[in-house]
C-alpha cells in the first residue's frame, strides 16, 4: 500500500517535472503576454512615453464605436474567407494531380513548395514590382501581350483592387501549405477502398466523391480552420504589400492594431482591439475542434 | 525505487537551475534612472505676473559594466543610410576609429527608413541595447520624457556648439539629445531642360509657369493615344514623401500647421489654396503617383517618363551614376509653388540610446564622427543630397575632388544655398507667420508632431483622399484640420502645463 502510494507520488512528480518546461515556456511566452495585453487594454498608454492612466472599459467602448474597427473587421473576413476557399480549391486540384503517377512527380512536388519557402518580405517586394502599373510585368502581360485590358490596372493603388491583389498574392504564397497537408493525407488512402468501389461500378467522379473526398475531409477541415485562423491573424504580407492603404483599403484588424499602437501611439486601444481578435479566434478555434472531431467520427463510421 | 526517484528529481532540479541561469544571464543590465525635478523660472508676460514653471525631466546615467581582460566594448550603431557608397564610408570611418581604439567595436546595423521609432520603442520596452540610433525629431519630446536618450552636451561642446546651424542640434529642457549629420532639402525641383526647350519654355519661376510647363511637357510621343511623358510627378499616397512635398505648397502659399503658440493654423484658407495647387499639378502626373513613395519619382525621371519632380540632391546624383547622358539634360531649381520663399527641409539625426552599455565610448565615437573631415567625406557620398550641419564642412565639401561634385558644382551650391530657406514643420512650429506671410523659423518643437506627421501624416492622408478617394479638396481639408485639432487637443489635455519652447 505504502509502496503504491509512493509510486503514485513519484509518478506525479515525474509527470509534473516533464511538463514543467512546457508550462514555464507557455506561461512566459503566451499567458504572461496575454495577461499584460488584458491589463494594457484597461489603460490609456502612450506608446513612447508609456505614461498610463486607468480608464476601465473606455478603450473597449472606443473600439466598439469606432467605424474604422468595424471596417477593418469586415476587411479581415474579406481577406481570410475567400482566400481560404480559393486556396482549398487550388490545393485539392494540385494535390490530386500530384498524387497521380506522372513523370517528374517528385520534381513537381518540390517546385510547388517554393512560394511557401520564400520569405514574406521578399515575396511582397517582388509582387509589388510585378504589380506596378508602370514597370510591372503583370500589367505588361494583361495589356500588351494578351490585350485583355486597355490600360494598366492600379493594382495596389486603388481601394477597389488593392485587397483583391493582396488576396491573390496570399493565395500564391499559402496554397502550397494546403497542398502538403492534403497530399500527405491522400498518400495514406488505402488502395483497397478504390478497388472495392470500382468493383461496385463507381466511375471516377463517384470515386472522388465517395472515397477520396471523405478520406481527405478531416484534413481539409484542419487546413481550412487553421488557415482561417492564421489568415485572420496574419500581419506581415498584408502590411508589406500595401501598408494598410490606399485609403485604408488593406487595413485588416492586425494592421489596425499595429497602426493604432505605433502610428497613433495608443497602446491601450491597440490592446483592446487585440482582445476582440482573441474572441473571434477563440470562437474559430472551438469550431475547428468540434468540426474536426465530427469529421473523424464520420470517417470511423 | 528510491534511487530512481532521486535521479529523476535531480535531473529536473538540474534542468530548472540551468534554465534559470541561462535566463538570468540573458538579462541586460538596467540603467540607473534618476528622475530629477528641474525647477526653472520662466518669465512670461501674463498680466505682468511672473509664472514659475516646473518641468520634470528624466536624466539617465547608465552604469558601464566592467570589461574582462582582452574584451571588446561593442557599440551598436543603427542607421537608415543604406546607400552602398554611404555604408562603405561608414565602415571606413568605423575602421579608423577602431584602429585608434582597439578595445571598441562599432557594429553597424542597417534599418529601413521609417522603422526607427518601432526599434527604439520596442528595444527600450524590453531593455535591449540600441547604442547610437537614428531618430525622428518629431518624437524628441516624448523620447526625452520617457528617458530613452542620453544627453550629448559634452559631445556638442567638443565638436563646437557655435559651428552648428540652427536646428542641427536638438535640445530639450537645457540639454542636447541629438545631432543632425545631414540636412535634406525638399524644396528643390528637378527639371528636364531639353523637354522645356522643345516646348519653347523657360525654367518656371512661379506657379503659373510651373503648371503651364507641366501641361506642355505631358505628351504622347509615339501617337498611340497613350501618354509617354508626364510633365510632373509627385507622390499622393498617405506617407512621409507626400507630406514633405506638400509642406512646400503650404508655406509658399502663406499657410501653416500651428502657429508659434501651438494654435491651429491649418484651417487658414491659404492651405486650401495650397492643396488645390498640389492637386492641379497632379493632373499632369502618372496615375500611379497614388502609390509613390521616396524613390518612385527618381525611377520615373531616370526612365524618362516624368519631366519634373520635386526632390533633394539624390535625384541628380543617382541619374548621373545610372544614366549620365540624361543628367546633362536636367537641372535643379527652387520649386516655385507660391510667393513665399520657404520650404520643407530638415536634418537626419543621430542620438544615443539611454540603455547603451558603454556610454562614454558611444559619445566619443559620435564626437569622432562629427569632427575632422569625416562628416564631409560622409556627406560627399551623395553630393548635394546630404547637406552638412556646419558652414565649415559645406566649404570643405565644395573644395573636395569628386567627379560629380566638379561637374555639377552649381547644382550642389544651389542645393546648399536654398537649404537656408527651409525648415522642419515639426521642429519649427509656426515658422510661417501667416499674418505677414513671412518665414521666420525659430526652434520651437511641436510636441504632438508625432500624431500629425507620423507614419501616415494627416496632410498626406488629405492629399490621398482627394487623389485616390475622389473627395473634394474642401472636404479633405476640413477633415485634415479637424484631425489636427483633435490630435493637438488630446496632447494638450494630457500636458496641461505645456508652454511652447519659444516662450520658455
Amino acid at each position: 500500500m505504502q509502496m503504491r502510494l509512493g509510486k503514485k507520488i513519484e509518478d506525479k512528480i515525474f509527470a509534473w517535472g516533464l511538463a514543467a518546461p512546457s508550462i514555464i515556456a507557455l506561461t512566459a511566452l503566451s499567458i504572461y503576454p496575454f495577461i499584460t495585453a488584458v491589463q494594457t487594454s484597461l489603460y490609456s498608454i502612450n506608446t513612447i512615453s508609456r505614461e498610463s492612466n486607468f480608464v476601465g472599459f473606455d478603450n473597449y467602448s472606443w473600439v466598439l464605436s469606432s467605424t474604422i474597427f468595424w471596417e477593418s473587421l469586415v476587411r479581415s473576413f474579406k481577406w481570410a474567407i475567400p482566400g481560404v476557399i480559393l486556396q482549398l480549391i487550388l490545393a485539392i486540384i494540385c494535390s490530386l494531380v500530384l498524387h497521380q503517377e506522372l513523370k517528374g512527380r517528385n520534381f513537381a512536388r518540390g517546385m510547388v513548395l517554393i512560394p511557401y519557402l520564400i520569405p514574406n518580405i521578399v515575396g511582397s517586394i517582388v509582387w509589388r514590382f510585378m504589380l506596378n502599373p508602370t514597370v510591372g510585368i503583370i500589367n505588361y502581360i494583361l495589356v500588351d501581350l494578351l490585350g485583355v485590358i486597355d490600360k494598366p490596372l492600379m493594382w495596389l493603388m486603388q481601394p477597389k483592387t488593392a485587397l483583391f491583389a493582396v488576396i491573390l498574392v496570399g493565395i500564391w504564397h499559402f496554397t502550397p501549405f494546403m497542398i502538403i497537408l492534403i497530399l500527405g493525407r491522400l498518400q495514406t488512402l488505402p488502395i483497397e477502398l478504390y478497388d472495392a468501389a470500382k468493383i461496385d461500378g463507381a466511375d471516377s467522379v463517384q470515386l472522388f466523391w465517395f472515397v477520396t473526398l471523405p478520406w481527405i475531409m478531416p484534413i481539409i477541415l484542419v487546413a481550412a480552420m487553421l488557415r482561417t485562423i492564421w489568415l485572420f491573424n496574419h500581419f506581415d504580407l498584408v502590411y508589406l504589400m500595401a501598408f494598410g492603404g490606399p485609403m485604408g483599403a488593406t487595413t485588416t484588424v492586425p494592421v489596425l492594431i499595429y497602426t493604432t499602437a505605433f502610428d497613433n501611439l495608443r497602446m491601450g486601444r491597440a490592446a483592446a482591439i487585440s482582445m476582440f481578435l482573441v474572441i473571434i479566434l477563440l470562437v474559430a478555434s472551438i469550431a475547428y475542434t468540434w468540426s474536426f472531431s465530427r469529421a473523424e467520427e464520420r470517417l470511423r463510421d | 525505487m528510491k534511487s530512481k526517484l532521486t535521479s529523476q528529481t535531480l535531473t529536473i532540479t538540474t534542468f530548472l537551475i540551468v534554465a534559470s541561469l541561462i535566463l538570468g544571464a540573458c538579462a541586460t543590465p538596467t540603467p540607473e534612472t534618476v528622475e530629477v525635478e528641474v525647477i526653472k523660472t520662466v518669465e512670461v508676460e501674463v498680466e505682468k505676473e511672473v509664472e514659475v514653471e516646473k518641468i520634470v525631466e528624466v536624466l539617465v546615467t547608465p552604469t558601464a559594466p566592467s570589461l574582462p581582460e582582452g574584451g571588446v566594448k561593442t557599440i551598436p550603431f543603427m542607421t537608415t543610410e543604406s546607400d552602398p557608397e554611404t555604408v562603405a564610408l561608414f565602415q571606413e570611418i568605423i575602421a579608423e576609429y577602431e584602429t585608434d581604439h582597439p578595445d571598441v567595436r562599432i557594429d553597424l546595423v542597417l534599418t529601413a527608413h521609417g522603422s526607427e521609432e518601432e526599434r527604439l520603442i520596442t528595444a527600450n520596452a524590453v531593455g535591449a541595447e540600441l547604442g547610437i540610433v537614428a531618430i525622428h525629431p518629431e518624437f524628441l519630446v516624448d523620447y526625452v520624457e520617457a528617458g530613452y536618450l542620453l544627453t550629448l552636451d559634452e559631445t556638442v561642446d567638443g565638436v563646437g556648439r557655435d559651428k552648428f546651424k540652427t536646428g542641427a542640434v536638438l535640445s530639450q529642457v537645457g540639454h542636447d539629445y541629438a545631432l543632425g549629420y545631414a540636412a535634406g532639402n525638399n524644396a528643390t525641383l528637378w527639371v528636364r531642360t531639353d523637354l522645356l526647350e522643345e516646348a519653347g519654355l523657360e525654367i518656371p519661376t512661379n506657379y503659373d509657369e510651373l503648371l503651364a510647363a507641366a501641361k506642355a511637357m505631358t505628351k504622347d510621343t509615339d501617337g498611340d493615344g497613350d501618354i509617354d511623358i508626364y510633365g510632373y510627378g509627385a507622390p499622393a499616397a498617405a506617407n512621409g514623401a507626400t507630406w514633405l512635398r506638400f509642406n512646400n505648397f503650404v508655406w509658399q502659399n502663406c499657410g501653416e500647421y500651428f502657429d508659434k503658440q501651438g494654435n491651429l493654423a491649418f484651417d487658414n484658407p491659404n492651405v486650401l489654396e495650397a492643396l488645390k495647387r498640389y492637386v492641379a499639378l497632379l493632373e499632369y502626373a502618372p496615375p500611379d503617383v497614388a502609390g509613390w513613395s521616396w524613390f518612385d519619382g527618381i525611377i520615373a525621371m531616370t526612365a524618362g517618363t516624368v519631366a519634373m519632380h520635386p526632390y533633394g540632391g539624390r535625384l541628380g546624383y543617382n541619374i548621373w551614376r545610372d544614366k549620365p547622358e540624361l543628367r546633362e539634360n536636367i537641372k535643379v531649381v527652387w520649386g516655385p509653388y507660391g510667393d513665399v520663399k520657404a520650404g520643407e527641409g530638415g536634418y537626419d539625426y543621430l542620438a544615443i540610446s539611454a540603455n547603451v552599455r558603454w556610454p562614454d565610448e558611444a559619445r566619443d565615437f559620435m564626437k569622432f564622427f562629427f569632427s575632422g573631415d569625416r562628416l564631409a567625406r560622409f556627406n560627399m557620398t551623395v553630393p548635394g543630397h546630404l547637406i552638412p550641419p556646419t558652414e565649415e564642412i559645406q566649404a570643405a565639401m565644395l573644395a573636395m575632388e569628386h567627379p560629380y561634385g566638379s561637374e555639377y558644382t552649381e547644382d550642389i551650391k544651389l542645393l546648399f544655398d536654398t537649404a537656408n530657406d527651409t525648415a522642419s514643420a515639426a521642429l519649427f512650429m509656426g515658422a510661417l507667420e501667416t499674418d505677414t506671410c513671412t518665414f521666420n523659423p525659430v526652434y520651437n518643437p511641436m510636441p504632438w508632431g508625432g500624431g500629425i506627421f507620423g507614419a501616415a501624416p494627416i496632410e498626406a492622408q488629405m492629399v490621398e483622399k482627394v487623389i485616390v478617394g475622389g473627395m473634394s479638396p474642401e472636404d479633405a481639408w476640413t477633415w485634415a484640420y479637424t484631425e489636427m485639432q483633435r490630435v493637438a487637443d488630446e496632447w494638450k489635455a494630457e500636458h496641461p502645463d505645456w508652454v511652447p519652447a519659444i516662450d520658455r
